[in-house]
């Protein structure tokens, strides 16, 4: 895609645009439909079309795979450390008492996020 | 937090929208069967993605259009034209029987429309999935989760092992598939 200059900067333009948008479905995910799977997703995508446009080499330059992998692992670890101490502080598994329900669906919200977003923008760079 | 009541007008609409997008999601399916280029294909299984996300939408569950058209129209697109770079883009002749397929569908078809009689109404209060939890749910999210959308509650705090059993499910997926690229390198 080397010749494709209008495909590259339209990209260019999108991709933060894309980002911010997924952000904001996993921030927003409270009140309105969404949450840190669809944010996740999202922001994959941008991961996505950049690779497509600029070629995975250049992707993995600035997003190389281990810390995808890292990224990927460290978002389910989150969610069950927030799970066993829910254990740890005398209650059951997942429950967010120790942290009040809002702050612990926040937490793991952004867990899933982090991990959603690992994962599927992984696959695609992991594919080749 | 109570949205306006809708007009009475606007759930007809809705329920022709819906027809709209089913039909529209079965003729893509039926051109889908009968093309021989696998990118087309490709192409073509994002779009009905976007009609299945359109549907989604229709029917009143926003966050499952999110995520179709996320997943299924943007990564799931972009894993199947990039599959069909690796593996060419023509289907073998001999790979394919009409006859079977036909047959196979068709039988499949008959069954769920013969089940489909005792469904419960659309969005009908005395369904299955309606008449135990859900009503606690709708009633009480907001009061012991402090979470206005009950979709997120649910799934996060309510339903949070199901969630979890969802990310390790996928991450799964992640690492098989990394492994097997990695078979490849050696």
């Amino acid at each position: 895609m080397k010749e494709h200059v209008v495909l590259k900067v339209v990209a260019d333009i999108m991709i933060p645009f894309i980002i911010l948008f997924g952000l904001y479905v996993l921030a927003h995910g409270e009140t309105t439909p969404g949450g840190g799977f669809q944010g996740g997703v999202i922001c994959a995508a941008a991961v996505i079309l950049h690779a497509i446009v600029h070629g995975r080499k250049e992707t993995a330059r600035l997003l190389p795979a281990g810390v995808l992998r890292g990224l990927a692992f460290s978002g389910v670890a989150v969610f069950l450390v927030v799970g066993l101490a829910g254990m740890f502080a005398g209650s059951n598994f997942l429950s967010y008492d120790w942290l009040g329900q809002q702050n612990g669906i926040m937490v793991v919200e952004a867990a899933i996020c982090v991990s959603v977003f690992a994962v599927v923008s992984g696959i695609y760079m992991e594919m080749e | 937090m109570n949205p306006a009541p809708l007009p009475a007008h606007y759930c007809c609409i809705l329920i022709d929208m819906i027809y709209a997008l089913l039909i529209g999601m079965v003729a893509v399916t039926i051109a889908l069967a009968l093309m021989r280029d696998l990118a087309a294909v490709a192409a073509g299984l994002g779009f009905l993605s976007l009609l299945a996300a359109g549907f989604f939408l229709a029917a009143a569950a926003p966050d499952v259009a999110i995520t179709e058209a996320a997943v299924g129209a943007a990564a799931g697109t972009a894993f199947f034209v990039l599959a069909v770079g690796k593996t060419g883009r023509r289907v073998k002749k001999k790979s394919f029987k009409p006859l079977v397929a036909v047959v196979t569908s068709s039988a499949i078809f008959a069954c769920l429309a013969f089940v489909s009689v005792e469904l419960p109404e659309f969005g009908s209060a005395s369904s299955p999935a309606a008449s135990n939890v859900a009503a606690h749910y709708v009633a009480k999210a907001e009061e012991e989760t402090g979470v206005p959308n009950v979709v997120t509650a649910v799934l996060a705090s309510y339903r949070g092992f199901d969630t979890l059993g969802e990310l390790v499910v996928i991450l799964t997926a992640f690492v098989v598939v990394a492994l097997m690229a990695r078979k490849e390198e050696a």
